[in-house]
Formats: C-alpha cells, structure tokens, sequence
C-alpha cells in the first residue's frame, strides 16, 4: 500500500516537475501580470483620460476617445496573454478575420452607430446640457454614448436616440447661443391703427426685464389676414429666462392689450335655421311671477315634458 | 484692488440712518424703502435662531431711503427663511453694486477726438445686501433697489448678459439722476488712438467697484478707460482711491469682485458703436 502511494506520489511529481518548468513558470507569472496589473492599469488609464479630455475638450469627446482607448487597448492586451500562454495567433487571427467579417456583416448599424458617434465628436453640434430638437423629439442631452445619445424630454421621459439617426437628420441645438429670439404672432382687429399696436408692443418689450434693450425687439406688420391685421413679435432673452419671459410677455400682452382697448380678433360661429336669410326665430317669453314660489313657470308653448 | 477694510481706506461706516446694522429682539421686524424694493427682516421668536426676509416691489422709484421699526410685515409675507446654529441678533443692510456689468450711454453718440479726454457721471441704482453675524460677514440676500433691464454686449452668438441704464451718463455731476439708491460711478474715456471714437455705449464691469459713504452721494471708485483703437484692447483702470468729487466718509459696501490688476478688454465696435 505504502509503496503504492509512493509511486503514484513520485509519478505527480514527475508530471508536475515537467509541466512547471522556469519557463512555463515565468511566462505564467507574466500571463498574471497582465490580467491584474495590465486591466487594472489599462481601465485607469482610460478613466483618467476620460476625466482630462472632459475638462479639456468636452463630455462628449472625453467619453468616446476614452472608450476607443480602452477597446483598442484591451485588444491588445488580450492578444499579448494568449500569445504568453503560447496559443498561436496566426491560426486565431485568421479565425478571428473570419468571424469579424461575419460578425461586421451582423453589425453593421452598430458600426454606423460607432462612426457616426465618431463625426459627432469631431463636429461637435452640442454637448451634454444642451436642449436639441431631432425630428419631433425635443429634449435635454443626458449622455453621450458610443453608439446613441440620450435625451431626458421636459416630461421627464428617456429617450435614446441612434447616432446613425443624428447624423442623418436636422439637429437642433436650442440652447447653442447664449440669447434666443422669442416670436409671437399676433393677430389684431382691422379698425386698429397699426402705429399704435407697434408703438404699444415696443413699450410692452420695453417694460419687460427679461427682454433684452439689445437687439432690439422687433415688430414686423406681416400681412393683412382674413380677419386681422398679423403682426410678428419678436423679443430676444438670455436662454435661461425663456420660461419666465414666455409667461409674463404673453400676459402683459393681453393685459396691456385689453387696456388699451386694442382688440384681438377671434373665429366667430354663426348659427342660422337653414334657410340663407331668414333670421333665426326668437321667441321672447315674459315670465310673470307666480304668487307661490315653489311653482315653477309654465314651460313656452310648445314644449313637452317627457 | 485691496480689500474695503484696508488701511488707505477710510473705516467701514457702522451706523447711518438708512445703511448699517440694526439690532432685533426676537419676534420683532424691521422695514427698508429703498427705490421700488420694499423689504422686511424678521427675527423669529423661540429658540429656532432664525431669520426671516420677505420683499416686494413699489409700483414708483423713490429717491428718498426709509427705514423703519414701525411698518408690519404684509398680511401673508412670503418669507424666505435662515436658520442658524447660534442666535444672532443684528441684520445688517449695506450697497453692493449689480451682480452684472451696466451698459452706460451718453445723452447722443459723443466724438471724442484723438488725445482728448472726457469725464462722465453714472447713476447706477445699487443692491441692497443684507447679511447676518456681528460684522455683518454673512450675506443672505440680495435684492436690487430698482429692476434694471437686461441687454447683451457682443454678437449674438457670442457676449456677455449686462443690465442696461435707461437714463444716461452726464458730463456734469449736476445732471445725472438722484437718489439714496443710487451710486455715481465717474466715468473717464481718453481717447488715445490715432483716430475719433464715437462714444455710443460702454459696458462697465461695476462688480469691481467698493461703494463709498459720500456727503450727499453714495459713490464708486474712478473707472478709466484706455482707449487704443477699434483693432487693440482697451485698458479699464480700476481706481484704488476714493473719489475726490466730495468729501467721503468711509466704505459702505465693498465690492463683489476685487480686481487685482487692470483689465484689458477689446473694445469690439459694438461696446462703443451701435
């Protein structure tokens, strides 16, 4: 039994002695350091880049040449372990150059995606923070990604959108300048003089802190409507105002409007009986008071109850 | 730009009827009218060591100040609230000037030939910078003494946002707008290019002026500008000492900004042309 041990044991060794040679040890020393120092290194690195580019150039281009360097980079590392633990990576690489024409075949809208995201980045229409109008989206950009950005809508809803889409598509960035025009139409009634209605929508820019002395707002009398005279009413804010300069100017308008007598024409409904010029009927009913007051009024001849 | 408190400045006005500290019981509230800006300031009752500020606007600007111990808070203020860790007594009201440079123009376009110079006076309606500890070290609120409209210096894609001043510099102290909630900012533009400047408008970077206690005026520090040509920079001189139009009493409010040397600025055709 003893014996038997003893053989088995001196066989392991011997296996163990011949597999773990200097060699074979210090290229598995050299495989290790690769997994955990080179990853932990290489994430690093990428993150730090990430962070400098960001301050640097922006969010946008530190997020993608952050992420390109990691891919590349942990190719890279990955095709140096193999190649240490002794695979033979001319055999691997033609398998890969295969499997890579099938699988770009597969991807390609990913690949478009990542080269779209690519000339985003060169081109740079807007960075995170910035308020974009793609199609009927409008949103706030929330992240910058390889493939898609992501928009966060004023209703609080996640939209991604493909970056394939962006480079196709009008791009709207609201928010790229630091002022903005705000136009409003506005319709008046024919009987107004029209150098009152300029005089008095200059003096309503003019009373409004939030709209800019300069540029001056502008009033332009359009076109005589079908049934008003249109004007274009424009007031240029600091973008951060939009939402409070929207609601007082529009206010004070009205306000403003209703008193000085100037009116704001309206659709008005006509209702007639059917035939083109006869009025239609009108049957005044004199209501005498009954001297009970719980008695209701006779209904008007005519009329049935159900 | 040294500090307000800095020895070659006179000492820091304490008490003043309108400006300074004021000293409150708990439960008890005081009233400033200053421009169109109506303000309370409450010292709340209890233990909560809480401070209470609310304010409105008047529909006039007026050009007297009032302070007053006697006007109650409106019915249904609405306060904005400080707490604090440790009870404090005093509230502190003092000038600061606008959190944004102000677009200053003259009464027309104004030449000014090559190698002259011209002086002007700017009344500029101060904030009122409420503040809290036993120097008044912790600011709490700002409210200006009178809304002053916006306007963009620059190209619309690129600028800067400033306040606009509807009533114009004056070549005379005499001619330019009075009153408490006001600070007159002289204003001197040399002309030393070797061509005309008309002189339309300019954008004053006030936010690095102290305000001194003047005998009849609130005023700012001696603002020069340099001039050197529609294609150079323009060198804005900020002074280090008092104005020397009346005699001055002290620093009120100090600045927002020191400035610790001279600012260049281009003088792009829109700060000085239309």
């Amino acid at each position: 039994m003893t014996a038997m041990l003893t053989t088995e044991s001196l066989f392991l060794a011997s296996l163990f002695s011949a597999w773990f040679t200097p060699e074979r040890l210090e290229m598995m020393l050299r495989a290790t350091l690769i997994l955990f120092i080179g990853f932990p290194l290489l994430i690093l690195l990428a993150r730090w880049l990430g962070k400098v580019l960001t301050k640097q150039l922006s969010a946008h281009s530190g997020m993608v040449i952050s992420k390109a360097v990691f891919y590349v980079g942990a190719v890279v590392l990955a095709i140096t372990l193999l190649r240490e633990l002794g695979f033979q990576l001319t055999a691997l690489l033609g398998a890969a150059g295969i499997a890579g024409v099938a699988i770009g075949f597969a991807s390609q809208t990913s690949l478009s995606n990542i080269i779209s995201g690519l000339f985003l980045v060169w081109e740079k229409p807007f960075s995170v923070g910035d308020a974009i109008n793609v199609g009927d989206t409008t949103g706030v950009v929330f992240s910058i990604d390889l493939l898609s950005i992501k928009l966060r809508t004023f209703d609080n809803r996640f939209i991604r959108i493909p970056n394939e889409r962006l480079i196709k598509s009008d791009v709207t960035t609201i928010t790229r300048f630091p002022i903005r025009r705000f136009d409003i139409n506005l319709g008046v009634a024919y009987k107004e003089d029209i150098k009152r209605v300029i005089h008095v929508l200059k003096d309503i820019a003019d009373k409004n802190p939030h709209c800019l002395d300069e540029p001056e707002p502008v009033v332009i009398f359009q076109n005589f409507g079908d049934s008003s005279l249109n004007f274009l009413f424009g007031v240029w804010f600091a973008k951060q105002d939009f939402l409070v300069l929207r609601n007082s100017i529009m206010a004070e308008i009205k306000e403003r409007f209703d008193a000085e007598g100037i009116e704001i024409p309206f659709p008005h409904r006509t209702l007639y009986s059917g035939s083109e010029t006869a009025p239609f009927p009108i049957r005044i009913v004199q209501e005498t008071p009954s001297p009970d007051a719980s008695e209701k009024p006779a209904p008007p001849e005519g009329w049935h109850k159900e | 730009m040294k500090s307000a408190s800095a020895t070659d400045y006179p000492s820091r006005v304490e008490t003043h009827e309108f400006w300074g500290k004021q000293t409150l019981s708990p439960g008890q509230s005081i009233h400033w009218e200053s421009g169109t800006a109506r303000i309370w300031a409450e010292r709340a009752s209890g233990a909560t060591h809480e401070w209470r500020i609310h304010s409105e606007r008047g529909p006039v600007e007026t050009h007297a100040a009032r302070r007053s111990g006697e006007t109650p808070p409106p019915e249904k203020p609405s306060w904005k609230r400080w707490a604090f860790r440790e009870e404090d007594s005093a509230v502190w009201c003092l000038p600061v000037m606008p959190d944004k440079p102000v677009v200053v123009r003259p009464d027309v376009p104004l030449t000014i030939p090559r190698g002259n110079e011209v002086t002007f006076f700017v009344s500029i309606p101060v904030w009122l910078r409420f503040s809290i500890g036993r120097l008044g070290e912790l600011a709490i609120h700002d409210e200006p003494t009178v809304v002053l409209s916006k306007t963009w210096a620059g190209e619309p894609t690129a600028g800067e946002l400033c306040y606009a001043l509807r009533t114009s510099g004056s070549r005379i102290l005499g001619g330019i707008k009075k009153g408490a909630h006001r600070a007159v900012c002289p204003l001197v533009i040399r002309n030393r290019a070797e061509e005309e400047l008309v002189f339309q408008k300019l954008c004053l970077r006030t936010i690095h002026s102290n305000i001194h206690l003047g005998a009849t005026r609130l005023w700012c520090e001696q603002i020069e500008v340099n001039y050197l040509g529609k294609a150079h920079f323009s060198e804005f001189v900020f002074s280090q000492k008092p104005p020397a139009f009346e005699p001055v009493r002290g620093v009120l409010g100090e600045a927002r900004e020191p400035v610790h040397r001279n600012l260049l600025r281009k003088s792009i055709e829109s700060f000085w042309t239309s």
